[in-house]
Formats: C-alpha cells, sequence, structure tokens
C-alpha cells in the first residue's frame, strides 16, 4: 500500500515540476515575443504617453520576475487573474468556454478509441496478406496524414451540400440541451477524430501482432478456441495498456487540433479564446489557457499510468519487484 | 442480431440528420413578423469604446448604436449625420449645427454639450485623436451649434466628422455609462444579449430619430471565423448575410439562385512601403525603391491574388474628384523588367535580399497572395523577398514603434476625401507612421501645400504635383484597390448599400435592408 502512495507521489511530484517548467518557459517566451498588449489594444494611432499609461495601469511596466511571481502567487489560490482585453474574471469566460473544448474532446475521445482500437484489431487479427489487413493499414495511413483542417472543411462543404444546420447553429451547451448539444459536435468531434482513430488503429495493430507471436496464442488456437474467443480473452487484455497510453498521449493532440476545429466549425472553446488571446497579447488568459492545457495533458498522462497497473496486472507487479 | 444493428444504426442516423435541419433559427422572420436579420460576422470585436477601438469590426458594432457628425452621401460627398449644417467662420474655426430632433436610446435629448464632452473624453484618452488633426477644442455655443478650433486651416474637417462617434456625456461624466462595457448612442439599434464569441442580439432603438427609414426591427449577429463557414452557414439559410474574402467565392457560389454576390467599392487600398528612413533597409537608395515600383505587375496581382476584385489606384483613392491619375504610378501602365535592371545596375545592385513582412490580422487577409505575387516579379530582377506574415504586435511593434523593417505590405482605409491618405505622407500629422512614408522634405512641402487648399481645381492641381513627388519617390507604392465582397440571400433580404464606402462600415444602412420580395 504504502508503495503503492509512494508511486503516485512521484508521479504527483513530476506533474507539477512539468507545470511549472511550462508556465516558466510558456510566460518569458510569450513576453519576448515582439509587441505587447497595449500596442494591439491601442492600435496605430496611439501616442506613446497613452503606452505607457495603458502599461503602467495594468502593471506591465513590472519586472517580468516580479509579474510572474505575482501571476503564480494567484494561480496557487485560484485566482487566474482578469482579462487584459475583457476586464472580466478569466474564471468566468473560461467557464463558458471550458465545457464546449471538454465536450469536443470527450466526443472525439469516445469516437476514435473504440474505432482506433476496434481497426487495430481487426487489421492485426486478419491474415496480414489478408484483405482487412491491408484496408486497416491504407484506412490508418490515410488518416494519419490528412490534416484537420482539411476533414472539417469537406465535412462542412458536405453538409451544407446536404443542408444540414451545423455552423450557423449557435453553440448550445450540453448542460441546456444534451441531445442538441451533442448533435451540433458531432461533425466536428469526427473531424477532430480522425487523425486520433489513426493512431490508435496502428498502435493496437502493432500491439495485436506482438501478441499473436506469444506462445499462449498458438496453444489456444490448438485448444480449438473460436477468433472472437481469442480476441476477447487473449488480445484485448494485452493491448488495452497500449491502447490506454496512446488515448491520454492524444488529449495533447486533441486539444491542439481544437484550435483549428473550433474555428471552421465556430464553436466557442477555449481553442479560439487562446488563440485570440496570443494575437491580443492578453498575457493572463494566455496563461489560463496554457495551465489550463498542461494540466489536462499531465492529469490525463497520471491516470493513463496509474490505470496501466489495473489494465494489466503485471505491470503493478513489475513495479513491486522494482522497489 | 445483424438485422437488429443494421435498424438501430439506420435509426440513428435518421435522428442524428433530423436533429441537423431542425437546428438553427428561421432567418428573416415570417413574412408578416417582426424582421430579423440574421448576419454572419467574422469576429467578435475585441473592444467596443468608440474612443478607444479602431479597428474593422469595432466600426460595424458602432454603426449600428453610435452615429457620427457627417456621413457620406452615396456620391462620396459631405452629407449631414447628427450635424446638420456647418460652415468655416474662419481658417482655423468651424461651426456646427446639430439636429433638434436627435435623442439617445435611454431617451435623453442630444445637445452640443455630448459633442464637447466626447471631445474632452477623446484628448484625455488621446488613441483617436489623430483621426481628427489640427482639431484643438470644442466649445458649446447653444444647446445645438458647437464651434470647432483648429490649430491650422483643416479645409476637409467635415469629411473627417464621418469618423466622430457622439457619446453621451452627461452619463459619461456621471459614470452611469460605461463606454468599456456598454453602448448608449443615438443610432437605430441597442445591443442586447451578448455570448462572447457566439452571438449578439441588437434590438430596435425606441427613440430612434430616423423611424421612418427603418425597415429591421431586430438584427442577430453569428460570428464565424472562418469564410467557407459562413458561406456554408448562408447556403443553408443560418444567415442572411456576410462578408467574403475569398477571391473566388463568385465562381464559389456561381449556379446558386439563393445567393447574390455584390461588390461594394471603398477608398481602400493595397500599398507596399519600402522603408526609406532606417539605415539598415536595402531601400534607402531612390533608384532600387523605384527599380521594385517598375518590376510590380499590378494586373496579375488584381486577376490573381485578388480574384479580379480590385481596380488600379493611385495614392490618393480614385473615387475623389481631385484624385491622382493611377497612370502616373512608376509601372502600373504595364512592367517595364528592362528599366528596373537598369536602374539597379545604375545603383550598383546585382542582387538583393529582403524581408517583406505582411499581416493578415489587421484585415490585409489577401496580403500573403499579394506578397507572393511580388515576390515572383522580383525575382526576374534579382531581388529575393523572403515573405514573413506577422501577428498585429509584431508587426506594429517592427514597423511602428522600431521602424525596423525592409518591406512591408498592409493596406489603408481612403477616407471621405484625398487628404485623408495624402495626410498620412507628413510625419508632423501622422508622426506614428513616419517609417513608413519617409522623410524626403520636398515631398513633404507639397503634402502639405496641397493639404492646406480648399477642393477645387487649385487643389487638385496640388494633390497632382504631391502624387508625382511621390511617384518618383517610390517609398509608398500603391498596388490595387480593396473593394469589400457582400455575399446575400436572395429568398430572405434586399440589402441597401452605398456604391461606395470611405469608412469600412459597409453595413452603415443596415437599418434599411429589406425583405426580400
Amino acid at each position: 500500500m504504502s508503495g503503492g502512495l509512494g508511486h503516485a507521489g512521484l508521479v504527483l511530484a513530476r506533474a507539477v515540476a512539468t507545470m511549472l517548467a511550462v508556465t516558466v518557459l510558456v510566460f518569458f517566451a510569450l513576453h519576448a515575443v515582439p509587441g505587447g498588449f497595449e500596442s494591439v489594444y491601442l492600435g496605430t494611432s496611439a501616442s506613446e504617453t497613452s503606452h505607457a499609461t495603458v502599461r503602467a495601469a495594468l502593471g506591465l511596466d513590472r519586472p517580468l520576475l516580479e509579474q510572474y511571481v505575482s501571476w503564480v502567487g494567484g494561480i496557487v489560490t485560484g485566482d487566474l487573474g482578469t482579462s487584459l482585453l475583457s476586464s472580466r474574471p478569466i474564471v468566468d469566460e473560461l467557464a463558458v468556454r471550458l465545457p464546449a473544448t471538454a465536450q469536443l474532446a470527450v466526443l472525439a475521445t469516445v469516437i476514435s478509441v473504440p474505432a482506433g482500437a476496434a481497426l487495430g484489431i481487426a487489421a492485426g487479427v486478419a491474415n496480414l496478406r489478408g484483405r482487412a489487413s491491408g484496408l486497416g493499414r491504407v484506412a490508418g495511413a490515410l488518416s494519419a496524414s490528412v490534416p484537420d483542417f482539411v476533414v472539417a472543411t469537406v465535412l462542412v462543404f458536405v453538409a451544407s451540400q446536404a443542408g444540414w444546420r451545423i455552423v450557423g447553429s449557435s453553440y448550445v451547451p450540453f448542460a441546456e440541451d444534451p441531445v442538441g448539444s451533442t448533435v451540433r459536435m458531432l461533425l466536428p468531434a469526427l473531424s477532430l477524430s480522425f487523425f486520433a482513430t489513426g493512431i490508435v488503429a496502428r498502435t493496437t495493430r502493432d500491439a495485436v501482432l506482438a501478441v499473436r507471436a506469444e506462445p499462449f496464442m498458438t496453444m489456444a488456437i490448438a485448444r480449438g478456441e473460436s477468433t472472437w474467443q481469442i480476441v476477447r480473452r487473449h488480445v484485448l487484455r494485452n493491448v488495452a495498456n497500449p491502447i490506454v497510453t496512446v488515448g491520454a498521449v492524444n488529449v495533447g493532440y486533441l486539444l491542439g487540433g481544437a484550435l483549428i476545429i473550433e474555428r471552421v466549425f465556430a464553436i466557442p472553446g477555449v481553442g479560439e479564446y487562446a488563440v485570440n488571446a496570443v494575437n491580443s497579447r492578453d498575457y493572463p488568459v494566455v496563461m489560463a489557457t496554457v495551465v489550463l492545457g498542461a494540466a489536462a495533458f499531465v492529469v490525463a498522462n497520471v491516470l493513463a499510468d496509474l490505470a496501466g497497473g489495473f489494465v494489466d496486472p503485471r505491470l503493478g507487479a513489475r513495479r513491486r519487484a522494482a522497489r | 442480431m445483424r438485422r437488429v444493428m443494421k435498424l438501430v444504426v439506420s435509426a440513428l442516423l435518421v435522428g442524428v440528420v433530423t436533429a441537423c435541419n431542425a437546428g438553427g433559427t428561421s432567418p428573416a422572420g415570417g413574412e408578416d413578423g417582426p424582421f430579423t436579420l440574421v448576419w454572419g460576422k467574422e469576429t467578435d470585436p475585441a473592444g467596443i469604446n468608440p474612443l478607444k477601438a479602431g479597428d474593422i469590426h469595432a466600426f460595424e458594432i458602432f454603426s449600428l448604436v453610435y452615429e457620427p457628425l457627417t456621413q457620406p452621401s452615396e456620391d462620396l460627398d459631405v452629407g449631414p449625420g447628427l450635424a446638420e449644417t456647418w460652415e468655416e467662420t474662419s481658417p482655423t474655426t468651424w461651426r456646427f449645427t446639430l439636429r433638434d430632433d436627435v435623442a439617445f436610446s435611454n431617451g435623453r435629448e442630444l445637445t452640443s454639450a455630448d459633442v464637447v464632452g466626447t471631445w474632452a473624453a477623446l484628448k484625455e484618452l488621446d488613441v483617436r485623436t489623430g483621426s481628427f488633426p489640427n482639431v484643438d477644442t470644442m466649445t458649446a455655443v447653444d444647446p445645438l451649434t458647437f464651434d470647432v478650433q483648429l490649430t491650422a486651416p483643416m479645409p476637409d474637417l467635415p469629411s473627417r466628422m464621418e469618423l466622430f462617434w457622439v457619446l453621451p456625456a452627461e452619463e459619461l461624466a456621471a459614470g452611469t455609462f460605461n463606454p468599456d462595457e456598454d453602448l448608449l448612442g443615438t443610432g437605430p439599434f441597442v445591443a442586447g444579449e451578448h455570448v462572447s464569441g457566439v452571438s449578439w442580439t441588437f434590438e430596435a432603438n425606441p427613440h430612434y430619430w430616423r423611424d421612418d427609414l427603418r425597415q429591421v426591427d431586430r438584427v442577430e449577429i453569428k460570428f464565424i471565423p472562418d469564410d467557407a463557414s459562413r458561406l456554408a452557414a448562408l447556403r443553408t439559410g443560418e444567415i442572411d448575410f456576410t462578408m467574403s474574402s475569398n477571391p473566388d467565392v463568385r465562381t464559389i457560389l456561381e449556379g446558386d439562385p439563393a445567393l447574390e454576390v455584390t461588390v461594394q467599392e471603398t477608398t481602400d487600398l493595397y500599398y507596399l512601403s519600402l522603408n526609406s528612413t532606417w539605415t539598415g533597409s536595402p531601400f534607402l537608395d531612390q533608384r532600387v525603391r523605384q527599380a521594385v515600383a517598375l518590376a510590380i505587375d499590378r494586373q496579375q496581382i488584381i486577376d490573381t491574388a485578388l480574384g479580379g476584385i480590385g481596380e488600379l489606384t493611385a495614392i490618393t483613392p480614385r473615387a475623389f474628384a481631385d484624385a491622382c491619375d493611377p497612370a502616373g504610378v512608376l509601372g502600373a501602365e504595364g512592367r517595364d523588367v528592362d528599366g528596373a535592371k537598369a536602374l539597379l545596375a545604375d545603383a550598383g545592385v546585382d542582387e538583393l535580399d529582403f524581408r517583406l513582412t505582411v499581416v493578415p490580422a489587421f484585415g490585409a487577409l489577401r496580403g500573403p497572395q499579394i506578397a507572393q505575387v511580388i515576390q515572383q516579379n522580383l525575382q526576374e530582377i534579382g531581388l529575393q523577398a523572403e515573405v514573413g506574415v506577422l501577428d498585429g504586435g509584431a508587426w506594429l511593434e517592427e514597423t511602428f514603434t522600431n521602424g525596423t523593417f525592409d518591406a512591408t505590405l498592409n493596406w489603408f482605409t481612403g477616407g471621405g476625401s484625398t487628404s485623408h491618405l495624402l495626410s498620412y505622407m507628413d510625419p508632423e500629422r501622422a508622426p506614428i507612421l513616419a517609417h513608413l512614408v519617409g522623410d524626403d522634405p520636398a515631398t513633404i512641402g507639397l503634402v502639405r501645400e496641397a493639404l492646406a487648399l480648399p477642393p477645387g481645381e487649385e487643389r487638385a492641381a496640388a494633390v497632382a504635383a504631391a502624387c508625382e513627388n511621390l511617384n518618383e519617390q517610390a517609398f509608398f507604392i500603391p498596388l490595387a484597390t480593396k473593394p469589400t465582397v457582400i455575399v446575400h440571400r436572395t429568398d430572405r433580404v434586399e440589402p441597401v448599400l452605398n456604391p461606395i464606402e470611405p469608412v469600412q462600415m459597409t453595413f452603415r444602412r443596415l437599418a434599411e435592408f429589406g425583405r426580400a420580395s
């Protein structure tokens, strides 16, 4: 038990250190980019005096280190700060946008993991020279090489030709209308899941091929088990861990891909919010979205790490033996 | 089992399609009900304060709620807005008289104190005062009359007032109105529910003074950033009208009888600035700048980068009677590659690498494509341009604050008279643009001479002399006009647009849009 807690502590410490490093990197890189908030905010006509006034009023004239320490102090107490542009608390603005992005990422995961796993298993279990294996490889390569925005643009075109009202129908939060909201998100989630499905499929296929070479598979075939029984009893158990791992890694990709998908489908999510914040040099908003993204990525990986022991008991046993 | 699965999947698909078709609003309302317009707009403005914000997205919102002192007529003459009449009482004083039937949307009548108070607030912030050069003070004469005192003669002051939105100064001073958060004007609409980045609703202003002209009862704005997605929403009837930056929009929508593309002329223009003031610039030599001007194929820019939507232009927008002849721009009547090579040889330049920056974030959406044409054109004379696409902040820092750029491509609002863009060529009037437009004393002298004259033949001659000099200097090279493309559903709405727009307020007559017959 104490060993398990020790492992969890180590994972947690690693996660906090990662997040801290990300914030340092992004904070100082962001301030090194030419053009401050006041330039973008005041535009081309403002005088130098106006620029200085705005900088002083917002505390942007303080030393960078002081600004960073002050920002970290706020984060530690749960205060994400205030948007320079809108003067509204960032937490309020995120409360409106975060559900949309979360819904998009979750729906994309719900589509990509089962679909990718099914494709991968089908391709792996089938005869290597068979049609299913070839199709699986082609589907995997296709999904991994076609960019999200191409898929999204094609889907928008198809939807408009078919008369489906998707883009102009304002986003409805899931809590207000679960069915309508899910339907509105279906095409965006499909676009976003396209690449992720390919990655899951390829990883799964490789894992299945590795399992096929194990002696217990020969035994199972010799025992006369059916294909479905082999998949359920032997293949699924052994490939579950790689699927969980790649699913966690995909969280980072899904959050990044959401930037483009949200724009194409006019979804008021965190991605569009972050892009606008970078363009307008709204530093606190950029930092808040970075922390959020990093936290989501780190948490997903921590959960995948912890879940690994449950999904595949051999991993837990190896960790215990190593200690 | 398989049959059951097929049935379940089919039912799900039918459900999804039905739900998709049921989604969205019904634009334009019924035939007899209130007339609601649904506008697919590119983006939510970053700021809504007319004392500060100066981008096109904000201007479009302002035109729904606020009104300026003067308005351009259909043929670009200066017409009455909130000010009914004006006269030049001395070379440095103008007297304006306001209409007597105007009230803000809270019911309070507009007075000259509001104009004076708005000017005081503008001066205090000092962000947009550059739009009103030479204006020193404003004083109220009586409740409907005010004087504008200038530091130097300004014959075009009335056209400058097309961008002077009047705010409720009494409420501003009392602190009951915060222009950063609220919209309170004399215009046709009042702001309603606003979901940031998603939608914004505007209802009819019950105190609007031109209620007889207003056809629209309600405006619903949907923010759809992607151009192709806006066209898709238009096709499915989720929005009634939008603007497009796609140069192929006419081809794309050809054959769809429900959609009509309208090109509105503007006084705006794309330009290329070659830095003639920074010591690190490769364009300090006038001959090198002239070679660039001669080598650019403007017609290719219009035909390919702009999809045929645009025209040749001089530094002063061609729509004005006293504008310069576009043919006077070096290379405008056809490229002269040999001439360009000869100029480079004369300057001792065999090869030259430089950086050409563009900034689509400020509305030059076709900037990268124009830059690519220029890049190809200049290769023929041995100049290698590396195209750099910058975001707004980085571009402002490099171009305006530091002035450390080689060449940059962007666009300018043409304004309501020839003096608008010409005044940009005088670093004293527009100090922030100093790096962009050079500092040749002879040019500045000619520009000032033209700006000091009232409209007429004498000024036209002075403007032509200034243009000739600017063309020879070749640090600011006009490329093409920048019209606006509007797409609307013919079965929903009949848009009312001025044939030409000087200050980016394409939908200034949105309240007059009619139902489709």
